[in-house]
């Protein structure tokens, strides 16, 4: 171990304990249960891989989430705010939390802390996953691999999380169905039909403004604005004052209307097919370019092309995985080289430790492709950890296990078998030897099976202990967690982004001493949370 | 090798793999795959698009295969359908030939799935049957019977363990799942990659070409994951857990040199090993009988010998496109 990593563990286990276990729980067991739930959480996707069918990969995310569940209901709602988690594995545990009635005080967080958490999390979920999580509370989804949660607690803060949006106008026209039906979930069909012909009078009486001011404003951030969208969603028409609520009607007779104030392109695409049959497509993506989001406009490329529009793509606005998903689909320049080094050098900045020289192993073999329905990202993932890990030393030798390297040099895409113990031989060769070597890869190994571990053996035979790092971007179901290549001798850790190395890495400490490990975890989620958890860091 | 050969001929591995050279060998378990790749002569036939094929029963022991492709393909040997839907899974004995947008009827598939009635509409993903299914269902290809296989596929389902046995395939399929998952998890596709040479236990145990590399694209998984899975699950059940003749590191000296040395000759003594186990199934010979279907210049012919059973495509250029020979017994 080298001295960066041992300052490290030394910082991280040397901070006070915030979470012992109770009862018969030993620190061992809720190590485990933590490793398995981290395993599922950074990288488990809920989709079919290159290996394992959806079903499988979500039977084995849902019993790793229930077992850190049942092992500590509030380590578990704390460990869900670490940086670096899947969106659908907070969705899985909001719904785990929301349909499990809470009493009293738990370990350290009390319930409205722990309604904090709540708020935090669903509100950090991107819209159109919130919403279909909150439709998932009002009905199951067997896709999500959900169970309906439907109780007083969830439903306020379906409420608290809508109504107080700054972002409600535009959710109010771009989702309006499912917010209709997130409402009149939270409030029930007959108050729901009250509030609606409150909110369509100009006049309503006293006890019809104290419903709403219960109702309604009690939930909101502007009072205002929520009851005005709340009146748009209920269907109440020609009481419109907001700029995107009022554009919705007007570009019904003149789709330019909606030019120049954030109009959302699908809705716009929508009128245009219902309203402006003449009117080429072309147009309504024109008028509605800057109200495209960042992902909106990434996804938009092609079709923006074929249309003869340029929408313009800044690349600096998006995470280095999704720009080499983006590089795989339409190709590498330069803007996108340039932005995903400046990312890696940022990203750097932050991780945990420093080396002279790192050795990096990237498998690009053939199964680095993933399942058809998340195709390249584990080899995507694989790239830009790659980026940030040559930022992390002086200098950097990176060797390819596999794969076929494109003109730029930076994009590589996989093909062919797993000798990995090459990889590992080729960096430790290097001059000068690597302090460090992470290996990125899905740990399915066949040239042959198992050389990998030997070679680590035969390393530590003859003193070499070089820290050697296992990376891997793929959550496997038949090992729940990530599949290892060198067990008890190579930490395996899972990681689905750079920017959740550092919970990878600290996960790694688990190994040597699950209460401390435990416990770096519990310190960085409750930085990394709420206001209310912050709090919580200092005792 | 004439398309109208009436008459029994000899053919080396060899000859059928000419135009071929092997690529480095993947080993996980008890299973080593070789893969097969055209040598500088480019051994590459684009005639055949990959077996897209949407299969229907129309009866049982009838099977109508439709190809959406604009070229023709080849229905592979032992193909069979296993559906969740209502109806009988079936398989094929025999190659077929399926001309570009055309449907293909076969009156002589059988059924796997002994007491499930019904019939299967539109299905696409197929498997190829356990090898040694194959064999015995290879052997009665002219025979009109849906129920032929069942006796072996209920040997079979005995012979591994499986509990729920009779001639329901899918009870193996369900039992073995998740190691059936892993084999096609474990193997690897490589670069322009044709065919592969299959060996358990270091015996070469399938031997594989096909027409282009989209065509062995889509037949690897289903010929990895139960064609040839199934022989590994069954070499294990004969001779245990622990795989024969994996060639072990052993550092003499202690260096990082010494470790990359080591390396470096246990690699060379796998492949002297892989060589030979290669050279000797190289020049084994396979029987062709008479031609089962001719299609302009191509034709499928039946070839077996002692140990091994299968179909190969060949043409009357003397070319091998297409070769599916797979072990007809387990031994130990």
């Amino acid at each position: 171990m080298s001295k960066n990593d041992k300052a490290l563990m030394t910082r991280a286990l040397e901070q006070p304990t915030l979470w012992r276990p109770a009862g018969a729980m030993t620190p061992k067991k809720a190590g485990a249960a933590v490793c398995s739930f981290l395993d599922a959480a950074t990288t488990s996707l809920g989709r079919a891989t290159h290996y394992n069918s959806r079903e499988e990969q979500q039977k084995a995310e849902l019993s790793a989430h229930d077992g850190l569940f049942k092992t500590s209901r509030d380590l578990y709602a704390v460990l869900l705010a670490l940086p670096g988690l899947t969106d659908r594995s907070v969705g899985v545990g909001l719904k785990t939390l929301l349909s499990n009635p809470r009493n009293g005080k738990g370990e350290f967080l009390d319930p409205l802390q722990e309604r904090a958490v709540l708020f935090h999390l669903v509100q950090a979920l991107p819209p159109q996953r919130m919403l279909k999580l909150v439709e998932a509370f009002r009905v199951g989804d067997e896709e999500l691999g959900l169970k309906k949660a439907n109780n007083a607690r969830t439903r306020k803060l379906i409420l608290r999380t809508l109504l107080s949006s700054p972002r409600l106008q535009l959710w109010a026209v771009k989702y309006r169905r499912k917010m209709k039906a997130a409402l009149v979930h939270a409030w029930g069909e007959r108050k729901a039909s009250i509030i609606r012909s409150i909110l369509a009078k100009d006049d309503p009486t006293h006890d019809e403004l104290d419903m709403l001011r219960a109702d309604v404003d009690s939930f909101a951030g502007d009072s205002k604005v929520a009851r005005e969208c709340a009146a748009f969603i209920l269907g109440v028409r020609g009481k419109e004052t907001l700029p995107l609520l009022k554009a919705f009607s007007a570009a019904k007779t003149d789709i330019k209307a909606a030019k120049g104030i954030g109009f959302p392109p699908e809705v716009l695409e929508g009128i245009r097919g219902q309203f402006h049959k003449d009117v080429p497509h072309a147009v309504a993506v024109e008028t509605a370019k800057d109200g495209m989001t960042a992902g909106q406009k990434m996804n938009m490329q092609r079709e923006a092309k074929n249309a003869g529009v340029k929408v313009d793509l800044d690349p600096t606005q998006y995470d280095p995985v999704r720009l080499y998903l983006y590089a795989f689909e339409m190709g590498m320049d330069e803007k996108i080289q340039k932005a995903l080094a400046a990312k890696a050098k940022k990203l750097a900045a932050g991780f945990p430790a420093h080396y002279g020289t790192v050795g990096i192993v990237v498998d690009a073999s053939a199964s680095m492709a993933g399942d058809k329905t998340q195709a390249l990202r584990p080899m995507a993932c694989a790239l830009a950890m790659r980026d940030m890990l040559q930022h992390v030393g002086d200098e950097a030798v990176v060797a390819y296990v596999g794969g076929t390297v494109g003109d730029s040099g930076s994009l590589v895409r996989p093909m062919g078998d797993t000798a990995l113990a090459d990889g590992l031989v080729q960096v430790l060769s290097s001059i000068p030897a690597p302090e460090a070597v992470f290996v990125v890869s899905d740990g399915y190994e066949n040239c042959p099976a198992g050389r990998f571990a030997e070679v680590v053996a035969a390393l530590k035979e003859i003193g070499i202990e070089v820290p050697i790092f296992h990376l891997n971007p793929v959550f496997a179901s038949e090992t729940t967690g990530c599949r290892e290549l060198a067990p008890a001798l190579v930490p395996t850790m899972p990681v689905r982004s750079p920017e959740g190395l550092g919970t990878t890495i600290i996960r790694g400490l688990l190994e040597a001493d699950p209460l401390k490990g435990i416990n770096a975890l519990v310190r960085l989620a409750l930085v990394s949370g709420p206001v209310e958890m912050k709090a919580l860091a200092k005792l | 090798m004439a398309t109208n050969n009436k008459t029994q001929t000899s053919l080396t591995v060899e000859q059928i793999l000419a135009g071929t050279t092997l690529g480095r060998s993947q080993t996980v378990g008890h299973m080593e795959v070789i893969p097969i790749i055209p040598d500088s002569s480019g051994s590459v036939d684009d005639t055949f698009a990959p077996p897209d094929i949407t299969a229907a029963t129309q009866g049982y022991g009838n099977v109508r295969m439709t190809n959406d492709e604009d070229r023709p393909t080849i229905a592979p040997t032992g193909a069979g359908w296993v559906t969740p839907q209502a109806a009988q899974d079936h398989a094929i004995a025999s190659a077929e030939f399926i001309p570009a947008k055309k449907t293909v009827a076969v009156d002589t598939a059988m059924c796997i799935q002994a007491s499930q009635g019904g019939y299967i509409k539109d299905a696409k993903e197929f498997l190829i049957l356990p090898a040694t299914l194959r064999t015995a269902a290879i052997a009665q290809r002219t025979v009109k019977s849906y129920g032929k296989l069942w006796p072996t596929i209920d040997s079979f389902n005995k012979g591994l363990g499986v509990q729920d046995h009779g001639g329901h395939l899918v009870y193996f399929l369900k039992h073995f799942a998740k190691q059936l998952d892993e084999f096609v998890a474990e193997f690897e596709l490589v670069p322009d990659q044709i065919g592969a040479l299959v060996l358990v236990g270091g015996k070469v145990v399938g031997i594989e070409r096909a027409p282009n590399p989209a065509f062995w694209s889509s037949v690897w998984t289903p010929l990895v994951r139960v064609c040839y899975g199934a022989v590994a699950l069954q070499a294990r059940k004969a001779i245990g857990d622990v795989p024969v003749g994996r060639s072990r590191l052993a550092v003499t000296d202690k260096s990082l040199a010494g470790i990359a040395a080591a390396l470096s000759a246990v690699k060379a003594s796998s492949a002297e090993a892989t060589r030979l186990a290669v050279a000797e199934a190289k020049a084994v010979a396979l029987f062709a009988g008479a031609q089962d279907r001719k299609f302009g210049d191509y034709g499928i012919f039946t070839v077996a010998n002692q140990t091994l059973a299968g179909q190969i495509v060949g043409h009357a250029d003397g070319r091998f496109p297409y070769l599916s020979v797979g072990v007809s017994a387990i031994q130990k």
